[in-house]
C-alpha cells in the first residue's frame, strides 16, 4: 500500500509539470487552431532565463525566477506579434504556421546550446532534499511547491478565463474568431494575452523541472512532446482536459513504470494514448466536431 | 574574463615568434636527432578533449623529463614529438603517418578518446609501428580493425577496460561492503551502461550474490522516481548504477528525496564528475561508491609521489589523464632498454611482454593475451566534502 501511494504521489508530481505545459498547448490552440510546437522551447528559454539573471548574481534566485516567468510570456507573445500574426494576416495555411513555430523553436534551442553549452546545469539547491513523511508517503519539499504551485496557477488561470473580461475574450475567439471580431472584440488583444498566458505557464514548468532536477537544451522537447500528447489526450482545445491529460500521463507512466516494466516507461503511456483516442478521437473533454457542408 | 584586446595585441606577437622559435627548434633537432630517441604523441590537443589533452601532455611530458633526468634509455635522451588530433577522428590517421613516415619516430603514444584510437589502428598495421593508448577503454582499441577477434599486433593499452570495472565492482559490493542482495538502475541505451551491469550481474552471481530487480531507463530521463519507488520496496542492500554523472546525480538526489540514501550506490568512473555534488548535493553522496582510475590521495608512495612531482612541475592537480600518460611513456622507456635497440619488432615483442614495472598506481605487467594491462587493481573512491577521496584498491 505505503508503495502505491509513493507512485501515486510520484505520478501527480511529474503530471503537475505535463499540466502546467498541456494547457499551453490547449490555449493557443483554441484561440488559432494551430500547434505551437515552439511551446516545448518556451519551457527551456524559461529555465535558462533563469539561470542566466542568477549567473549575474545581483538578485537572489526567487527573484531571477519570477523575472523569467514574465520575460518568457514576453518572449511568447512577442513570437506571436513577430511571426505567427504576419503569416495569419497575409491568410497563410496553417501548415505555415506550423512549420514556422518549429522553426523558432530549433532557433531557441540552438541559441542555448551556443550561449550555455549543451551540458547539464543545475540549479542552486535552495530547497532541502530532505523529504517530509505523510503516513507511508515522502514528500520532498520542492514537490509540495510543484503540486500546491501547479494547482494555484491553474486555478488563477481558470478564474482568468471565466470571471475576467479579457479571459471571456479568450473565450469567444476560441469559439468563433470572426464572430468575436464583428461583436467588437479586440481579437489580437486577446491572441496576444494567450500567448502571454501561455508562455508564463511553460515557463514555470521549466523553473520547477529546474528546481526538481536539472536543466538541459534538449529538455522543451521531451517535456513538450508528453505535454502535447496530454493535451490531446484531455481534449485539445479543454483547459479541464489539458489538466486531466497532464495528470493522466504523469500517472501512466509512473504506474506503467512502477508494475508493469520499466523498460517500457514511455512506450506504455503512448499505448494508453493511442488505445483512447481510438475510441474516442476528440480527447476525452473535446468536443466531437462535425464537417459543416 | 580575458582581456580581449591585449590578448589580441599578444596574439599579434606570438606567431613571429613561434616561427622564429620553430625554425630554430628544427636546425637544433636536425643536429641532435642522432643522440635522441623520438616518440610520437597524438593527442587532441585543441577541439572538444583538449582540456584533456593538456592532461596526458602535461603527464608525458613529466615522465620524458623524469627518464632523460635519470640518464635517459641506452644512453640517448628520449624526444616527443607532438601533434595535434584536434579532438577529430578524421585528422587521426593523417597525424599517425606524418609521425611515422616525416618525423621517423619510433613509437607512439595516443589518443585519449577511444574512437579516435580506434582510427589510428590501421595505420599503425599498415606502418608497423608499436603504440600505447594511455586512456581508452574501449576493447576494440588494441583489436584488428578488418577483424575484431584478432588482436592488432601493434596496438596496446595503459589503463582498464569496461569489463575489469564491472567485476571490480561485484568484487567490492560483495567483499568489501558484504553485500548479498542488489538491485540494478541503469540506461538501456548506453553501451557502456548495459555492458558494465552484465559484467557486473555474471561476477557477482559467480561470487554468491543475488540480483533481486533490475530496472532500467533511456537517454534523458530525469525522473527515476518509478523505478526507485519499486526498487525500495525490493529491499535491497546496495544499489549498482552504472550511469553517467548527470543520471546518477539525479538518482542519488531522489534516493535521498525518497529517504533511500542510507543504501550503498555503486557507480564506475563516469560518475567521477565533480558537478555530480552539485546535482545532487552532498547529503545525498554519503553512500556512493565508484571505481576509478585515478584520484589524487592514492595512499600508496608512488602514487603520491607522482601527485607531488605534477603539483609542483605544473602548479594544478593531476587526473586519470595526466596518470597513465606518464605510465604509458615509461613503459614505453623500459620496453626500448629491454629491446636494445628502437627496431619495431622488438619494440613491439618488448613491449607485449613487459612485466613488473612500478608506475604510480601500482604494478604494470602487460598481458600478451589481450594487450592490456594484466591484473592491475582498480580504484574504488567515494565523495568527501567538495571532492573525491580514495576507498581501496580492489583486484580484478
Amino acid at each position: 500500500m505505503g508503495e502505491f501511494l509513493q507512485q501515486l504521489w510520484n505520478g501527480l508530481s511529474i503530471g503537475s509539470v505535463y499540466a502546467l505545459v498541456a494547457v499551453g498547448y490547449t490555449l493557443v490552440f483554441g484561440v488559432l487552431k494551430f500547434i505551437n510546437f515552439a511551446h516545448g522551447s518556451i519551457l527551456t528559454l524559461g529555465a535558462y532565463i533563469a539561470l542566466l539573471i542568477a549567473l549575474q548574481k545581483v538578485v537572489p534566485f526567487q527573484v531571477a525566477m519570477g523575472l523569467s516567468m514574465v520575460l518568457s510570456g514576453f518572449f511568447s507573445m512577442l513570437t506571436e506579434q513577430q511571426v505567427y500574426k504576419k503569416l495569419r494576416v497575409k491568410n497563410a495555411p496553417r501548415l505555415n504556421m506550423l512549420i514556422t513555430s518549429i522553426g523558432i523553436s530549433l532557433l531557441v534551442e540552438n541559441a542555448i546550446v551556443v550561449y550555455f553549452s549543451a551540458d547539464y546545469h543545475i540549479y542552486p539547491r535552495i530547497m532541502s532534499g530532505v523529504p517530509i513523511q505523510l503516513g507511508e508517503v515522502l514528500i520532498p519539499p520542492v514537490d509540495i511547491l510543484l503540486v500546491v504551485g501547479a494547482i494555484i496557477l491553474m486555478l488563477a488561470l481558470w478564474f482568468f478565463v471565466n470571471r475576467t473580461l479579457t479571459g471571456l475574450s479568450i473565450k469567444a475567439v476560441s469559439m468563433d474568431r470572426d464572430a468575436s471580431s464583428l461583436m467588437g472584440i479586440n481579437v489580437n488583444r486577446a491572441i496576444s494575452v494567450t500567448f502571454f498566458l501561455a508562455g508564463v505557464m511553460a515557463a514555470t514548468a521549466g523553473l520547477l523541472i529546474g528546481m526538481k532536477f536539472s536543466v538541459n537544451p534538449a529538455l522543451g522537447g521531451l517535456f513538450g512532446l508528453k505535454s502535447f500528447s496530454a493535451a490531446v489526450l484531455g481534449g485539445i482545445g479543454s483547459i479541464q482536459g489539458a489538466y486531466v491529460g497532464g495528470y493522466l500521463i504523469g500517472l501512466l507512466e509512473t504506474f506503467g513504470a512502477g508494475y508493469i516494466s520499466s523498460n517500457f516507461k514511455d512506450a506504455i503511456a503512448f499505448i494508453l494514448l493511442v488505445l483512447v483516442l481510438l475510441f474516442k478521437p476528440s480527447g476525452i473533454f473535446g468536443k466531437g466536431t462535425k464537417e459543416k457542408v | 574574463m580575458i582581456n580581449v584586446s591585449s590578448s589580441k595585441k599578444i596574439h599579434s606577437l606570438v606567431v613571429p615568434i613561434l616561427v622564429v622559435v620553430a625554425l630554430m627548434a628544427t636546425v637544433l633537432v636536425g643536429s641532435a636527432a642522432e643522440n635522441t630517441i623520438k616518440i610520437g604523441c597524438f593527442y587532441p590537443l585543441t577541439g572538444a578533449n583538449a582540456a584533456k589533452g593538456q592532461l596526458n601532455k602535461n603527464g608525458t611530458d613529466l615522465a620524458v623529463k623524469d627518464i632523460n633526468a635519470a640518464g635517459g634509455v641506452l644512453g640517448m635522451k628520449i624526444e616527443l614529438v607532438y601533434e595535434d588530433t584536434q579532438s577529430n577522428k578524421v585528422n587521426v590517421p593523417n597525424v599517425v603517418r606524418k609521425l611515422i613516415e616525416q618525423d621517423k619516430v619510433v613509437a607512439l603514444l595516443g589518443e585519449i578518446a577511444s574512437s579516435n584510437s580506434i582510427a589510428a589502428g590501421p595505420v599503425l598495421m599498415e606502418l608497423k609501428r608499436p603504440a600505447i593508448a594511455p586512456t581508452s577503454t574501449n576493447p576494440n582499441v588494441v583489436m584488428d580493425p578488418n577483424d575484431t577477434t584478432k588482436l592488432n599486433p601493434w596496438y596496446f593499452r595503459a589503463c582498464f577496460i569496461d569489463s575489469v570495472q564491472g567485476t571490480v565492482m561485484a568484487n567490492f559490493v560483495y567483499n568489501t561492503l558484504k553485500k548479498t542482495k542488489v538491485a540494478l538502475l541503469y540506461n538501456i541505451a548506453q553501451d557502456y551502461s548495459k555492458g558494465l551491469a552484465q559484467f557486473f550481474k555474471e561476477r557477482f552471481t559467480k561470487l554468491g550474490g543475488t540480483i533481486i530487480g533490475e530496472e532500467t531507463f533511456p537517454d534523458l530521463t530525469q525522473d527515476f522516481k518509478p523505478q526507485l519507488t519499486k526498487i525500495k520496496g525490493m529491499k535491497p542492500e546496495a544499489i549498482i548504477g552504472p550511469n553517467t554523472y548527470d543520471a546518477n546525480g539525479l538518482i542519488l538526489r531522489q534516493m535521498l528525496e525518497l529517504g533511500m540514501s542510507n543504501i550503498p550506490f555503486m557507480g564506475a568512473d563516469s560518475t567521477h564528475a565533480p558537478k555530480i555534488i552539485e546535482i545532487a548535493g552532498q547529503d545525498a553522496l554519503k553512500n556512493l561508491y565508484f571505481t576509478t582510475l585515478y584520484v589524487d590521495d592514492d595512499p600508496d608512495p608512488k602514487a603520491q609521489a607522482f601527485a607531488k612531482k605534477y603539483r609542483d612541475e605544473f602548479k594544478s592537480e593531476p587526473n586519470s589523464n595526466a596518470c597513465f600518460s606518464y605510465e604509458a611513456m615509461i613503459v614505453l622507456a623500459e620496453a626500448i632498454k629491454v629491446a636494445k635497440g628502437t627496431s619495431p619488432e622488438a619494440l613491439r615483442t618488448a613491449i607485449e611482454n613487459i612485466k613488473n614495472i612500478q608506475v604510480p598506481s601500482g604494478s604494470f605487467t602487460m598481458d600478451p593475451k589481450t594487450h592490456n594491462p594484466l591484473n592491475k587493481p582498480v580504484i574504488v573512491a567515494k565523495v568527501k566534502g567538495e571532492g573525491f577521496t580514495f576507498v581501496e584498491k580492489v583486484n580484478p
